[in-house]
């Protein structure tokens, strides 16, 4: 019995149909690579199967922890942080990027010119959270809503972002939007501004 | 040993080839090619210019992408594997094929396509990825493929050859592992004449759904353009296969590895992990015996090179050789976890598909069919230039759409991921600003599909011209052949193993359905027992996630859903947040197991060419979605979704939801006896009460009948089924 190893791979082994099979090896380096990742692909599933490697899960929760660490607020008391926002409210360079995080993230509900839609009018002197000063803006923009569908934006957006978008909500009090929506809430004088 | 050693005029047999069934299969891909190709234009333009949806629901985004992969998948390539079948296997055994079983096989498969496209478009989908035809032509496709699969048995039993050649291996694992395939994924309780909910729900329903999805595209698209190769490329090139022994350990370790890869469609989701570490293990596996597949194609034609420059047939076929290859080494590694999260949900996974679609699939069938057409009317092609022409176009229209769709994926996934290091955040939180950066790149794409498409129209001008030509269908082709083969004792000395097994077919087709079948038990099984669901309990626990029972939906939200499935928002939404940061900062805490427990069939979804929906329960007020929904332009300015008019005209069939819940009841979800008698005051409860919410907002009243309030109630629901997860992430 002839084995085919041994034959000349350019000797035809078999015909049908008139198509002639001949017999070469498989290159070597496709051999190679197969029998390599066999080998990886035990040893990789071993090692995660096996209960060696971390899980998703668990890393999930490592780099959750580590981006969470980065995102501390300073430990910046009310009066600072007040102080920041009439840095901001006052810089018109600064304002002018509040704006422009408004028209792209607030804009959908609130109007380009805060005149309301889905979200209320932000140009009157009606509140339905706070008393419509600056502090009370940042609060209700930074911890949303959600139940009536105020996004949270603290955990969206930039810390920076977040209060240049707040500033600039205090910045429209008084004017006069293209199509203001009917008030809603009470009318408050703001208490602690600036 | 073989019949060719006796002169050809002492053989006893005349055998007479059926070569009207090859005729028909072959016009019946062109046909459907056509379709498949130019709905997948429209698709592709819809997704730079949301306009051109038209406001209909018949030629919205949503219901054409199903028609567009049923149509090349099933009509184009399914055709162009019949017809080759049907011409190389008869003459590859010598016999003809059974005359009823292949009528009924042709004509069968046709009705199945016909009633595909009149049902499609009109959102009668199952709502599962490449298995969306609903409960009655699932049952025909059962029918049709075992008439098939049973023509196939009475050839190879009736062979006048000992052995069967590779390319006929390569048919019998397909008609095996797809009839296991179909058969498991499509068990369905239906609910009406064209609607059925699956049997299986959420993480099960995934897994079952992409063990059967992946193998489609392995026992559909790979293994019978595997034994097409083996036998259309030595008949061109005019050159012996290159390595008989290279084909038994490819085609074995090929089909045993498969399918155990569905798993890397699900990598980092909520799939418990160590189905995900086996999908990836095996994927990379996969990547060399695909290989064995295009070396011994490719050293078949390297041995015809100087050929290729004047053969375009061969051109064709080394073309579909080179991008099996591509396709076969992209996969692999996508396959690995940390490339999945980034190429995931993008375009990137499009041009994947495409490469192999339209390189692999489409070259090969298109050289197929110009070796075909003149053996099967008795005329050279009307002009043997324009094949060139046909091959140049569709090149470049590769290379176009693919290298586009690579840059959009990349891009965008990069985008997604990109997470700022001094704060911690995303770069990108704005949904919308990926999009944007993207839809040049969906122009370039269409481009792409355009000049494939002109490319097939040569093609099929080429192939009516030459078909009008000839006057008359050549009669079919007779030779001369042996008698039919007996296996006898004294045949199995002298053969090598493999060689006894290429003479017993019917042992051969077991043994591959028995490795499939193994492969599929073990990954299956452990799942779908349940076993998903018990080990989150303590993960859950520690940080807080849901990890609770899910209630049940209410009826309205049962209509909702069904609706979500009906428009195909699952082709642009996906419904599962990945354990990976930059979707937990996107989206939310990573989605768990129980959160889609009642989920018949699971909307995990594969693509992101909108947000995740996942946790936009309560994201959103009513009002929102009622204006958004209408038209995405009003609330997101350069949004590229559909709009949906008709939901807001059609009214909701109240009537139907106790027959829905009593469905799905019998699937599993737990509706009480109350339940299903209240079902239709409960919905009229909850629609009337977010009409009137809508109303106060500024909507017109009445809308507590129509379809628009049922999908908000659905979309409100997303993420809230269970106690409201501590965040995970967020601040
Ligand atoms: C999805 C729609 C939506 C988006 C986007 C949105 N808001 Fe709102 N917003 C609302 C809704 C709705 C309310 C009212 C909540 C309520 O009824 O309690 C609201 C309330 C507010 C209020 C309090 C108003 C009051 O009367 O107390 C402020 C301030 C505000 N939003 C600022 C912003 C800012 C700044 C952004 C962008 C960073 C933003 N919103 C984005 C929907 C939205
Ligand atoms: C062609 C793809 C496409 C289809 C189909 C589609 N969408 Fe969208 N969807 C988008 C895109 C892009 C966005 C992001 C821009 C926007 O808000 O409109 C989006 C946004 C959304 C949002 C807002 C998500 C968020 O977190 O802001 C919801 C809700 C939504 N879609 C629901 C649906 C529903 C329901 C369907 C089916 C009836 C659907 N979509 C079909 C592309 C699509």
């Amino acid at each position: 019995m002839a084995d085919e190893r041994k034959v000349n791979p350019d000797e035809p082994v078999h015909e049908i149909d008139g198509i002639v099979e001949l017999n070469h090896p498989a290159p070597f380096w496709w051999q190679a690579i197969f029998y390599a990742s066999i080998v990886w692909a035990i040893g990789y599933a071993g090692y995660y199967l096996g209960g060696s490697g971390m899980s998703r899960k668990e890393a999930l929760q490592q780099e959750l922890a580590e981006l969470a660490a980065k995102d501390v607020r300073p430990n910046a008391s009310p009066e600072q942080e007040l102080a920041e926002l009439k840095a901001i409210y006052t810089d018109p360079n600064r304002l002018a990027s509040g704006k422009a995080v408004f028209t792209k993230n607030c804009a959908s509900c609130h109007a380009v010119d805060g005149g309301g839609g889905i979200g209320p009018n932000l140009t009157d002197k009606h509140w339905l959270h706070g008393d419509g000063s600056i502090g009370a803006i940042l609060k209700v923009v930074r911890e949303g809503v959600p139940e009536k569908g105020m996004p949270p934006w603290g955990p969206i957006l930039k810390r920076e972002e977040v209060m240049a978008a707040a500033s600039f909500v205090r910045s429209l009090r008084g004017t006069t939007p293209a199509k203001p929506k009917a008030p809603q809430g009470d009318v408050v004088e703001p208490k602690a501004d600036f | 040993m073989t019949a060719h050693e006796k002169p050809e005029q002492e053989l006893p047999d005349l055998v007479r080839y059926d070569d009207q069934t090859v005729r028909n299969f072959t016009l019946a891909t062109l046909v459907w090619a056509g379709v498949g190709f130019l709905v997948g234009l429209v698709v592709a333009l819809q997704l730079a210019i949301p306009a051109l949806n038209f406001g209909l629901p018949w030629l919205t985004f949503g219901r054409l992408r199903p028609l567009h992969t049923n149509a090349v998948i099933f009509a184009f390539a399914g055709n162009a594997i019949f017809a080759g079948i049907y011409y190389s296997m008869q003459r590859l055994l010598k016999t003809r094929a059974v005359d009823g079983l292949s009528k009924f096989h042709f004509w069968g498969w046709q009705l199945i396509i016909v009633s595909a496209a009149l049902t499609l478009p009109f959102g009668f989908t199952t709502g599962k990825e490449y298995a969306e035809l609903e409960w009655p032509i699932d049952i025909a496709i059962a029918v049709v493929w075992i008439a098939f699969g049973a023509n196939m048995i009475s050839m190879v039993r009736r062979r006048r050859e000992p052995h069967l050649y590779v390319a006929i291996w390569f048919y019998l694992a397909t008609f095996a592992t797809i009839a296991l395939l179909h058969v498991v994924n499509s068990v369905e309780i239906p609910v009406s004449f064209l609607k059925s909910y699956p049997v299986y729900a959420g993480v099960q329903d995934a897994l079952v759904q992409w063990w059967y999805g992946h193998n489609a595209v392995a026992f559909f698209l790979t293994t019978p353009f595997l034994g097409l190769m083996y036998y259309f490329v030595p008949k061109v090139a005019k050159e012996p296969i290159y390595s008989y022994r290279l084909s038994v350990v490819h085609f074995w370790s090929l089909i045993l590895i498969y399918i155990w890869a569905g798993p890397h469609h699900l990598l980092n989701t909520a799939l418990p992990e160590w189905a995900q570490t086996v999908g990836m293990a095996f994927s990379v596996m996969l990547w060399i015996p695909s290989w064995g597949g295009m070396i011994n194609g490719l050293f078949t034609v390297r041995q015809a090179w100087h050929r290729v420059r004047e053969e375009p047939i061969l051109r064709f076929f080394a073309a579909a050789l080179i991008a099996y290859g591509m396709a076969t080494f992209e996969g692999p590694l996508l396959s690995i976890k940390s490339v999945s999260a980034l190429g995931h949900y993008t375009d990137w996974i499009i041009g994947h598909v495409h490469g192999g679609a339209l390189g692999w699939n489409g070259f090969l069938s298109f050289g197929m069919v110009y070796f075909l057409v003149p053996k099967l009317w008795g005329k050279e092609m009307y002009r043997k230039s324009w094949i060139n022409t046909h091959f140049w176009l569709a090149t470049i229209g590769i290379v176009l759409y693919v290298v586009s769709m690579w840059v959009a994926g990349i891009t965008q996934g990069m985008m997604w991921m990109a997470i700022d290091h001094a704060s911690g955040k995303l770069v990108y939180p704005d949904f919308v600003e990926t999009v944007l950066r993207i839809v040049p790149l969906y122009y370039v794409r269409a481009l792409g599909g355009t000049m494939y498409l002109a490319g097939f129209v040569v093609m099929a001008v080429n192939v009516a011209k030459t078909i009008a030509s000839a006057k008359t269908v050549p009669a079919d082709e007779t030779v001369r052949a042996p008698a039919i083969f007996k296996v006898g004792r004294e045949w199995f000395q002298d053969q090598k193993p493999h060689r006894i097994l290429e003479g017993l077919p019917v042992a051969l087709l077991t043994l591959a359905f028995l490795g499939v079948l193994a492969g599929s038990l073990i990954e299956l099984v452990p799942i779908l027992t349940g076993a998903a669901y018990h080990d989150e309990v303590t993960w859950n626990a520690v940080n807080g996630a849901a990890g609770a029972i899910p209630r049940t939906y209410r009826p309205l939200e049962v209509a909702g859903r069904d609706i979500y499935v009906r428009e195909g928002c699952y082709l642009c939404h996906s419904q599962m947040i990945r354990q990976l940061p930059f979707d937990v900062l996107r989206y939310g805490p990573a989605s768990t197991p129980e959160e889609s427990m009642w989920d018949h069939p699971f909307q995990w979804g594969s693509k992101r060419t909108g947000p995740d929906l996942a946790r936009v329960g309560g994201k959103y007020p009513d009002s929102w979605h009622y204006r958004h929904m209408r038209d995405p332009r009003d609330v997101s300015p350069q949004s590229i979704m559909p709009t949906y008019p008709w939901l807001y005209r059609q009214t909701l069939d109240f009537a139907e939801l106790p027959t829905k819940l009593r469905a799905l009841r019998r699937v599993g979800v737990p509706y009480s006896d109350a339940d299903v008698a209240n079902a239709e005051a409960d919905a009229r409860t909850q629609s009337g009460e977010i009409a009137a919410k809508l109303a106060s907002d500024g909507a017109p009243a009445g809308t507590e009948t129509r379809e628009i309030v049922a999908l908000i109630a659905y979309l409100q629901t997303l993420g809230k089924m269970t106690p409201a997860p501590t965040k995970v992430g967020g601040n």
